[in-house]
């Protein structure tokens, strides 16, 4: 069976990548270890095409795949997702994870399947403003009313998009998170709350505790934190419940539990955080002035770079539903348009030309509010744009606090989005948005752009001459790909330029005139050179290093000369393939590098003789 | 520490102060009526801890308490011929291999490790004390592991030296660094002699060099202008090493200081000559 298709079996029949709660492997079983053994279906994993044995033991679940158990486990780990898990060697190194940074890692996570609606409401918002600041349309007509509504949507809403993003990334049940967002926002509460000032009540006792009245409506931190409570109390009550009792009761005692515990404590906790951290960013531009918008300017799209501007976003969020603007949205204007400024000058400067046109395109696109394209692609590449784009947002920025200058609306940052904006003067959002861009032009070309992968080395044009020659099939079978062969030196061209055959005969003939190069003493490979200077080694089979010379037999010596259709090799197919090996045999030009190209010539059938490759020297 | 169950006479599982599940082996301590607190910790020969995710009573449930002796005797042999420091937790993945290991001998099973070459070539001692393993459990047993197994219990004992627990590791590297010495080996037409004391220290020195790149303690680029001058004298090698260096970056993101690719290029002239 197909590698990828046992991966996915595999996953299946052990209850999922959710049950899986950590996978390893030795040099020969994968060892799982499951969050609950009963999902697991042992009977039918044992029976899988290509698993020797699957059993229980040590409290793991062992599943003996045998030699590809490598492979397998490389398959579950990518199509699973199960990345987390594999501690990989690599350069990766081991990051100490603090708190702050999960924290900042899972409020990103939630944030971003949330983008959609977020960038469509903000889309609609700013249509709003721009048709009503021109006149187009009147401002209290039905038109403008609806449209007010779709963009004000999904911070009203909020809580309920973000329980499902929380619910999804905490690994916990979204409908019941769903129902929890509908806690905080059901009239019962939210009318109440709203009606505070006229009545001047703020709470509802139950059972004797205060209920903080409110306004739960555009709030991020009490749901996010409600749902992740949820999934301690859920997996709680799941255990505790007997199982046949589970469809009755555990929703019921869940709900039970949570709307109470997130009415009393953690909705309150989680509103003053909220409040906190946007009277706290008022406070650092109130203080600190044009100071907290530079900082805030320059560090933006190192933000960018970690996913972390998703963190600010419940503030900008908290800070537009609170006043109806935010002092943060200018310097995100400034960073997007620093890195299109950057990027342009790099299209400027550089003189490869593929990167010149992405440079090109990334630049205009990141004029718009698309920066990724920009920073991974051009800024980050050549590291000091990126640092003079970091250095424009942060001036411009600090002038942006300078004239108090806010966005109203959470529009993707970029020239479209200009309208959303307001200072002292609009002129100013103008002027600042022109600064970010030459400020950041300036500043690259000044410090220009180290181009160290200049011109691709072209040894093989200088030797060419026009000349081609052809290499004849050393094989009878079936010809396939380089790609196709099962061993990653061979399949990414690193040993030479060629193609494979899976071999019909077990003999292997010269195919032209010369000596051989190299004949190893485990007889499974042999290097030639031909009288014109090409170089070629035959592998025959995968692996079969392994089996130590077992199943050939050399017929000629290392340094002999031969002649086209000179036997050189013969091999027991059957028993090779008996052994566990895959016979399909790599043939490479190890000097390809010498030459222009290496081209297969040959249709799918091929026989000795036969024309197989053609090399354009 | 307090010993807790018996495993046979002289070896039983204690728990320490800090309450973690001990493998101990000495003189009559299984003898003893267990529970019980041991007073003098001389008695200890030797102490083994269980690796993360194996519960150290399910394990020793289901494998046999003769194979877990084995295992300590092979330990003992390993101890010697390997003179290292052996990790602590060989013991219970040891046991569990060569359990399962004469198991499938008996119903006729072969695993085939796809590594082997790589193993025997790069791993020559910890082979040597898999093929005494094999010799002592046909003494005790009966029975005859397939000699292929020399080199999946080289594996453990390659692990207890460096302290990794996770197997998957080791295969990784030890894959890598077979997939180095091939590209030496096809792209310079070169047919590596294993027995011989200079393959031995190249594939050493190789070993090395993807241990560096693992704990990223890569030597640094010092010597650039020598590389360059080696550039002109062994183009040949310098292109392997390239190819190598693409090779190694495309596939693992690793990167090739210069110094590394200098003494590649070095080491593999020398094995070419």
């Amino acid at each position: 069976m197909n590698i990828n298709n046992m991966a996915r079996e595999i996953v299946n029949l052990v209850g999922g990548i959710k049950n899986i709660s950590d996978i390893t492997h030795c040099a020969t079983r994968l060892r799982l270890v499951l969050k609950d053994n009963e999902k697991a279906d042992i009977k039918k994993l044992d029976q899988l095409e290509g698993v020797l044995k699957a059993q229980y033991k040590g409290g793991q679940m062992q599943i003996v795949i045998g030699g590809k158990v490598g492979k397998v486990y490389a398959a579950v780990i990518k199509t699973e997702g199960l990345n987390r898990m594999d501690s990989s060697t690599g350069n990766k190194k081991i990051k100490e994870k603090n708190p702050l940074t999960t924290v900042i890692e899972t409020i990103a996570g939630i944030f971003v399947p949330l983008l959609p609606p977020l960038v469509g409401c903000g889309m609609i918002t700013a249509f709003v403003v721009i048709v009503t600041n021109l006149g187009w349309v009147d401002p209290s007509s039905g038109f403008v009313e609806i449209l007010r509504m779709i963009g004000n949507l999904i911070f009203y809403f909020m809580p309920f998009f973000l329980a499902v993003s929380a619910a999804r990334k905490f690994n916990t049940n979204e409908f019941l998170a769903i129902a929890l967002a509908g806690a905080y926002m059901h009239p019962a509460i939210l009318d109440d709350a709203k009606a505070i000032s006229t009545t001047g009540i703020d709470m509802i006792s139950f059972l004797g505790l205060p209920i903080l009245l409110v306004q739960y409506s555009s709030s991020v931190i009490p749901i996010i934190l409600s749902v992740w409570i949820l999934s301690y109390v859920y997996r709680f009550v799941d255990r505790v419940i007997p199982e046949f009792l589970q469809v009755l009761l555990t929703p019921m005692i869940v709900l039970f539990i949570m709307v109470p515990l997130q009415l009393i404590v953690l909705g309150p906790i989680g509103s003053y955080i909220g409040n906190w951290l946007v009277d706290g960013i008022d406070f650092l531009f109130a203080t600190t002035g044009i100071f907290a918008g530079a900082i805030l300017g320059f560090f933006r799209p190192i933000l960018v770079m970690f996913g972390m501007h998703y963190s600010i976003m419940p503030m900008q969020i908290q800070q537009l539903s609170a006043t109806g603007a935010s002092v943060l949205l200018p310097s995100a204007l400034a960073a997007n348009l620093a890195q299109a400024g950057s990027a342009f000058a790099v299209f400027y400067l550089t003189k490869d030309k593929t990167m010149k046109s992405a440079a090109g395109s990334s630049a205009i696109t990141a004029a718009f509010g698309i920066t990724e394209p920009a920073i991974y692609g051009v800024n980050l590449k050549y590291k000091r744009p990126f640092f003079a784009a970091c250095a424009s947002a942060g001036l411009v920025s600090g002038f942006f606090s300078l004239v108090n200058a806010r966005g109203t609306a959470l529009a993707l940052p970029g020239i479209l989005a200009l309208p959303t904006y307001e200072a002292n003067n609009f002129i100013f959002m103008v002027i600042g948005l022109v600064m970010a861009v030459v400020l950041a032009f300036v500043f690259t070309v000044v410090i220009g752009i180290k181009e160290d992968n200049i011109s691709n080395q072209v040894i093989g044009i200088n030797k060419g001459n026009g000349k081609q020659l052809v290499i004849k099939s050393p094989l009878k079978g079936i010809v396939k790909d380089l790609l196709e062969v099962d061993d990653k030196t061979f399949s990414q061209n690193i040993v030479g330029k060629g193609v494979a055959i899976v071999p019909e005969e077990g003999k292997v003939y010269a195919p032209f005139d010369g000596e051989v190069l190299s004949l190893f003493n485990t007889k499974h490979a042999i290097g030639l050179k031909s009288n014109d200077g090409v170089e070629v080694l035959i592998h025959i089979g995968i692996d079969t290093v392994n089996l130590a010379g077992k199943h050939f037999v050399t017929k000629v010596e290392k340094n002999q000369k031969i002649n086209k259709g000179d036997l050189l090799i013969e091999f027991d197919i059957n028993e090779i393939q008996k052994e566990g090996y895959d016979t399909i045999t790599p043939i490479v030009i190890t000097n390809s590098g010498d030459y222009l190209d290496v081209i297969r010539v040959s249709g799918d059938n091929i026989t000795y003789n036969e024309d197989l490759l053609k090399i354009f020297a | 520490m307090k010993v807790i169950k018996k495993v046979n006479n002289n070896v039983a599982i204690a728990i320490n102060e800090k309450g973690q599940e001990l493998f101990v082996v000495g003189k009559g301590l299984g003898f003893r009526k267990t529970p019980y607190e041991l007073d003098n910790n001389d008695v200890i020969e030797k102490i083994y801890v269980s690796p993360k995710n194996i519960k150290m009573f399910d394990i020793l449930n289901d494998i046999p308490i003769e194979d877990i002796c084995l295992a300590e005797e092979i330990i003992q042999i390993g101890r010697e011929i390997l003179n290292k420091e052996l990790s602590q937790n060989i013991i219970l993945l040891l046991s569990d291999h060569i359990s399962y290991a004469i198991q499938r001998t008996k119903e006729g099973e072969m695993i085939r490790n796809p590594l082997e070459w790589e193993i025997k070539s790069i791993y020559p001692k910890e082979v040597e004390v898999g093929r005494r393993a094999i010799e002592i459990i046909y003494n005790r047993t009966g029975i005859e592991l397939p000699q292929s197994e020399s080199t999946l219990i080289a594996l453990h004992f390659v692990n207890a030296q460096l302290n990794i627990e996770d197997m998957k590791e080791i295969t990784k590297i030890t894959k890598i660094i077979g997939e180095i010495l091939s590209i030496i080996k096809y792209n310079l037409n070169m047919d590596f002699d294993e027995s011989t004391h200079d393959f031995t220290r190249f594939a050493t020195h190789i070993k090395y060099f993807a241990y560096r790149q693992i704990n990223n303690k890569s030597f640094n680029n010092e010597n650039e202008s020598i590389y360059n001058f080696v550039k002109d004298k062994y183009p040949k090698e310098v292109n392997c090493v390239e190819k190598i260096e693409k090779f190694l970056n495309k596939n693992y993101d690793w990167n090739c200081s210069i110094d590394e690719k200098l003494y590649l290029v070095l080491h593999i002239h020398r094995l070419a000559s």
